[in-house]
């Protein structure tokens, strides 16, 4: 071949080549997210940021979204959010593994009784459900749709879309709904809302059941409102009957006996005058409740019911609630309406308890009106069904039977199983692949914005199924962009958030139909001493449902510090080991719904209650429509104990085993040794000395930071089997340690990163070093596995990959490049988020600058609803680490051993 | 030096041990080499799966794999005792079983030098644990215990094995002369032109004993160095000053028993009965002995030392030795190596060669749980109750364990067919 030839036919093919590259399929060039480019433009390997909002549960709490590479790797909280400022919870933070997840549906399925089940196209699927509806029309049966809680443009959408196919919206579901606050309070004020319950104007706060810090409304907006007024030292009473995180936060733990709130809070109506005087009328209504009663009946001290009183009298801003178990129970509305009452007697309506801000629940039904359509479906009234996101989840997995419908659509992302029923499963998009808005509460709406170049699978999403089911030639997007006709559009697409104003709202209590209720009433009867109590209790681990995720999963509960097993697991207290002869292992219960269950011994639990995250079958309140989280007089038989795979996972001991042992401060009078002394040159640190504070009094063991951690640094979950075994490779944990009746001190532990490392010294190949600025760096190249570092380390902070962990397909795509993935054979730990420090320095590097304080923040650091982590330069005595790591409050884990750590934990003040 | 004549049929007693083999060799060494196989099998499906195959788990980073490793330094012990030492001391008794004790230690070493590799995580990067010049400018780290090992174990490999083939060399010449063919060429090239002459023996004395007085230090260094794998730690229950003394004590003790474990069959099979006698049975059990009160002597110093310091993660440790998850254990450690061992004060039982073959089999049992009880349950339970945690070895411990007895037998075997298992010279020049 000549020259000349070579060089025609090369640049026909390169140019051939790049054009036909320049080509982009529909969906591709609709969904790239690029609506405002980035000021630099697009490089690959930096990140870009975008704004949206986490689906993950109904808080709705505004993300920011990290992209590399046309992948979103990484969720954090919007810092422009009113309530999640920057943070974000544990499942939010796990959420990004839902979007690549292997469960997901990937195209239509369509399921008959006869034939296997098909995969038709999206217009085939649309052309059975218009012939369905016809075919139901025709037959007179009912069609309806049954949702999730949507706000927003899709709220209207789908009204839209029910009156244009004649299709009957139903009240929406969630498996929490707090049905009996909201029937509360539209008895008594005529707002069938949750409100906003405002805890940062709050001086005093009195929670009941409701665990604010794991599981109720938004326990994301409580923490960081909570470490606002913590500093200015907030008076918290929690009452709950067994164990949870607030419990354990909360200034003054109370245990009260299971179902006896009402009593309480009759007694607190009588005691606490003002300021609001309630009409003689209610007054009289309300049960009479002398101290001793509500002494006797909520098994409290009389001392305690009276500071509690007296602490009401005193304070100028109380907030008081209650939910969840506190009203999850046959009279649990008594419990509501109470508190409702006491809110508007205490001054609080309006101010810390805020209608004017309150959830959007308009639309949302309760567990009643999922069993009535269950029943009508049953009887094969409902013609089609179409439930949009509606999986088993919630205490007993709950959720619709579709088997009467004649044809029934399941809107789903995650692939469903055979037996549940659906004819037809359609894939919808996952919200970091979709446009949309929501408005959660009121007062603040939220964006929705597409992250990936494209969907990763054949999927639509729910605005666009409903769109094209009507004929519509609109695109969802562009219906959106109609809708929305919002001035200043690029800095809503910026700022992914919009606070509108919202009108205050003064209530006053309804009294006749209030006072009726009450005189109705007959308070509980809560169990007797000797009764058993089972509670099925919320947990911010098992609100998934069937839609769990694995990361979740791994993650150890901070209560019990149970893992995969959870879900089936019982805990009991200490008591009931010495009464029944219980031990950790599989234990037989007696009936309702409970069967035989792993028996997990949780100490710090009160006498006679067991605990369950699941149940088989709840009855329904029908009051409320809650489910009956408290079955009293559980019938308990010592079943055979079936020998559990080694050891569960030991929840860290008592406060004062670790206050011996130098792991908490020990008590004014003790000593520990500070281990100063050193034959060694110290090292030297020039600009940087990088350093954490760990404030103790402001961590809840909310454990978002452990997932967050997870997902920053590639750490591979291993599975139940393995994490039984003790390999589960998180770099930081939460260590609970029982305090008593306070309930659980959480102490959050990672690689200390010591000046005098006891890891570095004994690493034959210095695959671990102390580098210049003080961290020890670990070069996983260099590494060829002795484990003596992790031996000799006291923290036990360092991780063994005792596998390869591959992960199933797309899921492997879940992967933050700034961080490599480690091999089998190697040792890993926490590198205080080494990569950020990186990045931070590359641009005050390029700035001709230091680092500033706050530049670099950690993962774990950054979404810490509470700000319970710092991070920063010890070297810089403007800096808050250093301010913070001076504090009279401060401590190192284990000092005497003289490993001079760069974590500096600030004690409780209580303690 | 005089000579005599070979005389009194010696060299035909030794040397008939090394004739053609018997049935029961063929099973013994088959039996072995299957074990061994085992062993390697388990092992590739250990670097195939990853690490996690063995039942080592966190916080226990290291199990059965470095018992086992120190088990088998220590078994290597006495050879370089029983040879180097008792040769300095000029205690006669110990010719008749130098030869085995010495191959023994070889063995031993090379059976051991395994494990450091199997126990890590990248077995395919182990020679990145050896300082050598290189492009990629790797190099070791001085400070870590585990290349001190490196060197100790690779020095007293080199000077046992020296130290075995100058002492070997006048037998060799012996084998070279009643042997024929590619053998008798063999022993030729092996003995290096030994002709037994005066002024040939007179060097070979003086470098015997050079060898000897070289190796004696060695026998205190290698374990010692291996202690400080322990002792150099922060570990509650490694972090102390004893472990030297007490390391090097327990080696002597448990290489006394794998001598006798090996020495009391082979001398019945191959008829060694007029070389090897009771006599020298008794010597060695009182050297148990001794050793087996040292060990004795230093757990309770532990205790002590424990106790004394007023260190609470010590003290914490120690009550958690006697009656933890791992008290079992400790408690049978403690029978096999300090109550049984006692029964030897008896004279009649340290005679008995069939209950000191029985003893030393517990002796070397307890020596392997001595080892196993300090590493396993000093892990298991450190400073923070949150990370305690138990070990329970996997059937691919199991089986490398296993392989490497296999390895040993095997090799050992060999031995006995293709050298002098008797130091045929140094028993005549004491018959004289």
């Amino acid at each position: 071949m000549k020259r000349r030839d070579f060089i025609k036919l090369m640049s026909v093919l390169s140019g051939g080549a790049v054009a036909s590259s320049c080509q982009l399929d529909k969906a591709q060039k609709k969904l790239i997210p690029y609506l405002v480019p980035p000021e630099d433009g697009i490089v690959p390997g930096e990140p870009t940021w975008y704004r949206s909002t986490c689906t993950e549960c109904p808080a709705g709490c505004g993300l920011a979204v990290k992209v590399m590479d046309g992948r979103p790797v990484k969720l954090e909280g919007n810092p422009d959010h009113p309530d999640n400022r920057g943070a974000l919870c544990v499942r939010g933070q796990a959420s990004l593994e839902r979007l690549y997840s292997p469960d997901r549906l990937r195209h239509p399925v369509q399921r008959t009784a006869s034939a296997q089940a098909t995969s038709p196209t999206w217009d085939a699927a649309y052309d059975t459900i218009r012939g369905a509806l016809e075919e139901s029309r025709r037959a007179g049966t009912r069609n309806v749709y049954l949702g999730r809680r949507t706000t927003g443009t899709l709220g209207s959408l789908v009204d839209d879309f029910c009156a244009e196919m004649g299709i009957e919206r139903l009240p929406e579901f969630e498996a929490e709904h707090h049905g009996a606050i909201r029937k509360a309070n539209d008895l008594v004020f005529g707002r069938n809302e949750v409100p906003f319950y405002d805890v940062a104007r709050c001086d005093l706060l009195v929670s009941l059941g409701a665990d604010i810090m794991g599981t109720f409304i938004n326990p994301v907006r409580f923490g960081r409102q909570f470490s606002e007024v913590q500093s200015r030292g907030l008076k918290w009473f929690h009452l709950e009957p067994h164990l949870t995180v607030s419990g354990s936060r909360a200034t003054d733990r109370l245990v009260v006996k299971a179902a006896s709130e009402p009593y309480l809070l009759a007694h607190l109506i009588a005691r606490v005058k003002g300021p609001n005087q309630l009409p003689d009328k209610l007054r009289g209504a309300v049960p009479a409740v002398s101290l001793q009663d509500a002494a006797q009946r909520t098994g409290l001290p009389e001392s305690a019911i009276d500071s509690l009183v007296h602490a009401l009298l005193n304070a100028k801003s109380p907030l008081l609630l209650a939910g969840e178990i506190a009203t999850a129970y046959q009279g649990g509305l008594d419990a509501a309406v109470l508190t409702a009452i006491l809110q508007w007697q205490l001054g609080a309506v309006g101010k810390t308890v805020d209608f004017s801000r309150s959830e959007n629940t308009a639309r949302l039904g309760t567990h009643s009106d999922l069993e009535r359509l269950n029943a009508d479906v049953a009887q094969g009234k409902i013609g089609v069904l179409m439930a949009a996101g509606i999986t088993p989840e919630g205490a007993d997995l709950r959720t619709v039977t579709p088997g009467g419908a004649s044809l029934a659509v399941a809107l789903t992302e995650m692939g469903r199983a055979e037996d549940e029923g659906w004819h037809l499963e359609l894939p919808t998009s996952h919200a970091l692949e979709s446009w949309g808005d929501a408005e959660q509460r009121r007062g603040v709406r939220t964006l929705i914005q597409p992250v990936v170049s494209a969907p990763l699978h054949d999927t639509r999403t729910l605005g666009d199924i409903l769109l094209g089911l009507m004929g519509s030639k609109e695109s969802y997007q562009e219906y959106l962009v109609r809708r929305w006709n919002l001035p200043a559009s690029d800095e809503w697409l910026a700022r992914g958030v919009l606070e509108t104003s919202v009108k205050p709202v003064k209530l006053a209590p309804i009294v006749g139909r209030t006072a009726n209720r009450l005189r109705r009433t007959s308070l509980p009867e809560p169990a007797g001493d000797r009764a058993v109590t089972a509670i099925v209790a919320p947990s911010h681990r098992l609100t998934g449902g069937s839609r769990a995720l694995r990361l979740l999963n791994e993650i150890p509960d901070p209560v019990s510090s149970v893992t995969y097993d959870e879900q089936l697991s019982v805990s009991v207290g200490p008591d009931m080991v010495q009464a029944e002869g219980l031990e950790d292992g599989w234990m037989a219960f007696g009936d309702k719904g409970f069967g035989t269950r792993k028996v997990r011994v949780v100490a710090g639990l009160p006498q006679r209650v067991v605990v369950a995250g699941r149940a088989t079958h709840l009855p329904v309140d029908e009051e409320t429509g809650e489910l009956v989280r408290i079955i009293q007089a559980i019938e308990m038989e010592r079943g055979e104990r079936v020998p559990s795979q080694g050891a569960l996972p030991v929840v860290s001991g008592s406060v004062e085993e670790a206050r011996l042992r130098g792991i908490l401060p020990p008590l004014p009078g003790g000593h520990h040794h500070k281990g100063q002394e050193t034959l060694y040159p110290e090292h030297e640190h020039t600009d940087y000395r990088w350093g954490m504070a760990i404030d103790l009094d402001k961590c809840t063991g909310c454990s978002a930071c452990v997932a967050a951690c997870y997902v920053e640094n590639n750490i591979p979950i291993v599975g139940p089997d393995e994490h039984i075994r003790g390999r589960e490779m998180s770099w930081l944990r939460i260590q609970p340690y029982l305090d008593g009746d306070n309930g659980l001190v959480f102490v959050p532990m990672m690689c200390q990163q010591c000046d005098h490392a006891p890891c570095e010294p004994v690493c034959p190949v210095y695959a671990t070093y102390h580098n210049p600025e003080g961290l020890n760096a670990q070069i996983y190249n260099r590494c060829v596995g002795t484990r003596y570092c992790s031996n000799n380390c006291p923290y036990k902070a360092r991780r063994f990959n005792w596998y390869d962990h591959p992960k199933p397909e797309p899921l492997d795509q879940m992967v933050n490049p700034e961080v490599s993935q480690r091999p089998k054979g190697v040792m890993e730990k926490c590198t205080f988020c080494i990569q950020r420090i990186r990045a931070g320095k590359d641009t005050a590097k390029d700035q001709g600058r230091k680092v500033r304080d706050g530049e670099i923040v950690t993962a774990c650091a950054q979404t810490c609803p509470t700000g319970a982590i710092i991070f920063g330069n010890l070297e810089d005595p403007n800096s808050e680490v250093f301010r913070l790591a001076h504090s009279p409050r401060a401590y190192r884990v284990l000092e005497e051993i003289g490993t001079r750590p760069a974590v500096y934990y600030l004690k409780k003040e209580k303690a | 030096m005089n000579l005599k004549p070979y005389a009194d049929g010696l060299d035909t007693t030794v040397l008939a041990a090394m004739g053609k083999p018997k049935f029961l060799y063929w099973v013994a060494l088959g039996v072995s080499a299957l074990m061994f196989a085992v062993g390697m099998g388990c092992w590739g499906w250990q670097i195939y799966k990853g690490l996690g195959a063995a039942g080592i788990t966190h916080p226990v980073g290291w199990g059965v794999f470095i018992t086992d490793f120190v088990f088998w330094v220590g078994i290597a012990h006495s050879g370089t005792l029983i040879s180097a030492v008792l040769f300095l001391f000029r205690a006669q008794f110990r010719s008749s079983f130098n030869r085995s004790a010495e191959a023994m230690t070889l063995i031993a070493v090379m059976t051991a030098g395994l494990f450091p590799l199997i126990h890590l995580g990248r077995t395919w990067f182990a020679y990145w644990l050896f300082p050598y010049p290189n492009q990629r400018l790797l190099w070791v780290n001085f400070r870590s215990p585990l290349v001190w090992d490196v060197f100790a174990v690779s020095t007293y490999f080199t000077v046992s094995a020296i130290f075995f083939y100058v002492g070997l060399i006048p037998d060799l010449a012996i084998v070279r002369s009643r042997t024929t063919g590619i053998r008798k060429w063999i022993y030729s090239v092996l003995s290096l032109g030994w002709e037994g002459s005066n002024s040939q023996w007179k060097h070979y004395a003086k470098l015997y004993m050079f060898l000897a007085a070289f190796a004696t230090p060695l026998v205190i260094s290698v374990h010692s160095v291996v202690s400080w794998d322990f002792a150099m730690s922060v570990v509650p229950g490694w972090h102390t000053t004893i472990f030297a003394p007490y390391f090097v004590a327990g080696a002597i003790f448990s290489g006394t028993a794998m001598v006798m474990t090996l020495v009391v069959p082979m001398r019945k099979i191959y008829g060694l009965e007029k070389i090897i006698t009771v006599d020298h049975f008794d010597k060695l059990a009182q050297v148990m002995l001794v050793t087996s009160l040292i060990v004795t002597f230093a757990y309770g110093v532990e205790w002590a030392l424990a106790l004394y310091s007023g260190h609470k993660f010590e003290m914490a440790h120690f009550m958690y030795r006697l009656k933890g998850d791992y008290r079992y254990l400790y408690w049978l450690m403690i029978l096999c190596n300090s109550i049984l061992p006692l029964t030897v004060f008896v004279r009649r039982l340290r005679r008995n060669l069939v209950f000191l073959f029985i003893l030393s089999l517990f002796v070397n049992v307890g020596m392997w749980l001595e080892r196993f009880v300090i590493i396993v349950s000093s892990l298991s339970r450190d400073f923070d109750p949150y990370n305690w945690g138990l070990y329970t070895p996997s059937l691919i411990e199991v089986g490398i364990t296993l392989g490497s007895f296999g390895l040993f037998f095997t090799l050992f075997l060999i031995f006995t067919k293709v050298l002098p298992v008797v130091a045929i010279t140094e028993v005549k020049e004491q018959k004289l």
